[in-house]
């Protein structure tokens, strides 16, 4: 113990210390900058004013744009997940000669940048009708949110093993019921995880976004985007700093869950 | 005996050529008709013909020719290396200290609090996390005013709008990405391999050298791969914070698309797929050369 307390690691921490502030200063400027009363944001303040989050309530590209993001991240999450756990199962209980060459095929909407995919899906779109739609939006996401869904559950699925599942067939489950009564309880934590982590991706998706939505049917991100191209006045930092709260709220509940009592003897169990 | 004769296939050889394409066949079926058709659009376009107004189905190639010969190209192209270069080389110096000093906390509740600061920014959209950076770095911003209170400066700083800013506010979105891979291999070393330097009488200096630091290559060679694609492919910073100064080809590329000039937008498209692709291709390569070399020694 009294090893680290020497001065090498004294600086390392102060080093962690300044990084730190840095990895926070932005989110923290843009929720004083949301009380800002000047238009251009300047520093230091002059007073303070809610006036940015009225503002917030009367664009309507806002409010459209936010009920727009929620149903497209929520399709976009049950498309990858449904998908990609289907996938996953495949990969992870069967041996076949070209399963690496699946799964890296399957990888492959992260591996193109996102920005060509954007630009790709936009020919595509405006050929069969899917420009500026939400089914498009959904379909363009969910691509993204599959290979997280996959990675994340195949790796699950092999953690688990293939014991309980022979248990139940050895009993008489068929595998339709093998699957949703033993498999599905027993990787849900695996299953949560990809869910949020398609959600997110879709939540916070921006390049592809960008080509496929029309003026009149934005997500909530270029919605943002446009207005901050457009404005630039403190509106755009009240609705960040809304969404740094639900952020915060976020990570707050993830802490008081790992410091529960509950998850600590879950862990232990294991 | 090979190493998986133990195990014995799960199913019957027939039942896995029925269920299997079920398994597989709905991502993959996906897969194909939208990224790859999509992508299969994109490379037609790259060959017609553009007619400053519209796009003519007439395979002329002249994007390419047009891509190839014009200065201005290179020029972007070199911008997009010295942003990802740059942006790659300060998030490992920074990065690479930020994961071995969490390794060395002792308190759980202070690995939170370190865990919360450094990828906590990861929950918030990069367009707050570009907008936070130009409250602070603007004309009339936070870094301009402290300067002038200080009388450091007489007239306000540019920040923003060009090279540096970008630069700023790249290193901030993918400094989580490049920590993450660095600790997780920092944690996953055996610990007792640094007590036995220790206990051979190998200084703290000579340890973190001869054992954390080879130890840890696999990491810092994914973090440095992942931070370099991850800036090579980066928009929403460039676009926000360059201010119209940082040209970079995912810039170019919407901008085209929006000028529906497509066939020079899937030229650049294929650019860039082309750049970040050899990239990993190479580092690939280069990282699995310098593994062998390593075995070789030993």
């Amino acid at each position: 113990m009294s090893g680290s307390r020497d001065p090498i690691t004294i600086a390392l921490w102060a080093f962690l210390g300044l990084v730190g502030l840095y990895m926070l200063a932005p989110l923290i400027f843009v929720t004083i900058d949301s009380f800002n009363p000047s238009t251009y944001g300047t520093f230091p303040l002059a007073g303070v004013t809610l006036h940015w989050y009225q503002n917030v309530l009367q664009v309507p590209e806002f409010r459209s744009g936010l009920v727009n993001s929620l149903i497209v991240a929520s399709g976009a999450t049950v498309v990858a997940v449904a998908l990609g756990t289907l996938a996953a199962y495949g990969l992870a209980r069967y041996r076949f000669r070209q399963r690496e060459l699946v799964r890296s095929f399957l990888l492959l909407p992260i591996i193109v940048p996102a920005i060509v995919f954007g630009a790709a899906l936009f020919l595509l779109y405006i050929r069969v009708g899917l420009y500026g739609t939400r089914t498009g939006l959904v379909l363009g996401h969910a691509l993204l949110g599959l290979p997280f869904v996959m990675s994340i559950t195949t790796a699950s699925l092999q953690t688990l093993g293939r014991e309980y599942e022979e248990a139940a067939m050895d009993l008489g489950a068929n595998p339709l019921v093998t699957f949703f009564k033993v498999t599905i309880p027993s990787i849900r934590p695996g299953l949560v995880v990809s869910a949020l982590f398609a959600f997110v991706t879709s939540w916070d998706q921006v390049e592809v976004s960008l080509f496929i939505t029309r003026p009149r049917n934005n997500t909530l991100p270029i919605a943002m985007f446009n207005y901050e191209q457009n404005y630039q006045d403190p509106t755009l930092a009240a609705i960040s700093a809304i969404l740094i709260g639900f952020a915060v709220v976020l990570v707050l509940v993830a802490v008081s869950i790992l410091k529960s009592q509950e998850y600590r003897k879950l862990v232990e169990r294991e | 005996m090979n190493a998986r004769g133990g195990l014995r296939p799960p199913r019957a050889p027939r039942a896995q050529a029925l269920v299997l394409p079920g398994l597989l066949g709905p991502a993959v079926v996906f897969i194909v008709g939208v990224l790859l058709t999509a992508l299969g659009i994109l490379l037609v376009n790259s060959a017609y013909h553009f007619t400053g107004t519209q796009v003519q189905p007439r395979v002329t190639f002249e994007a390419y020719r047009h891509f190839f010969t014009d200065p201005f190209y290179a020029s972007v192209l070199w911008q997009e290396v010295r942003l990802a270069v740059v942006t790659t080389g300060i998030c490992l110096l920074v990065g690479y200290p930020v994961a071995y000093a969490i390794t060395k906390i002792r308190r759980p509740n202070w690995v939170i609090a370190a865990y919360i600061l450094i990828f906590s920014p990861l929950l918030t959209s990069s367009i707050v996390r570009a907008y936070g950076w130009l409250v602070i770095l603007a004309r009339g911003g936070l870094v301009n005013w402290a300067l002038a209170e200080a009388h450091l400066v007489g007239s306000p700083v540019r920040l923003v709008f060009n090279f540096t800013g970008v630069t700023i506010a790249l290193v901030h979105v993918l400094l989580p990405f490049t920590v993450f891979p660095i600790l997780s291999v920092l944690l996953r070393t055996d610990p007792t391999l640094r007590e036995a330097a220790a206990d051979l009488g190998a200084t703290r200096l000579q340890t973190f050298l001869r054992v954390t630091w080879p130890l840890s290559f696999p990491g810092l060679y994914a973090a440095a791969q992942l931070t370099f694609v991850l800036a090579m492919n980066a928009y929403v910073t460039p676009q926000l914070l360059g201010g119209g100064r940082v040209q970079v080809l995912p810039l170019l590329i919407f901008e085209n698309i929006s000028d529906l000039n497509w066939p020079l937008a899937a030229v650049e498209a294929i650019a860039l797929i082309a750049l970040v692709w050899t990239t990993m291709f190479v580092s690939n390569l280069l990282f699995r050369r310098r593994l062998a070399a390593i075995g070789d020694r030993e």
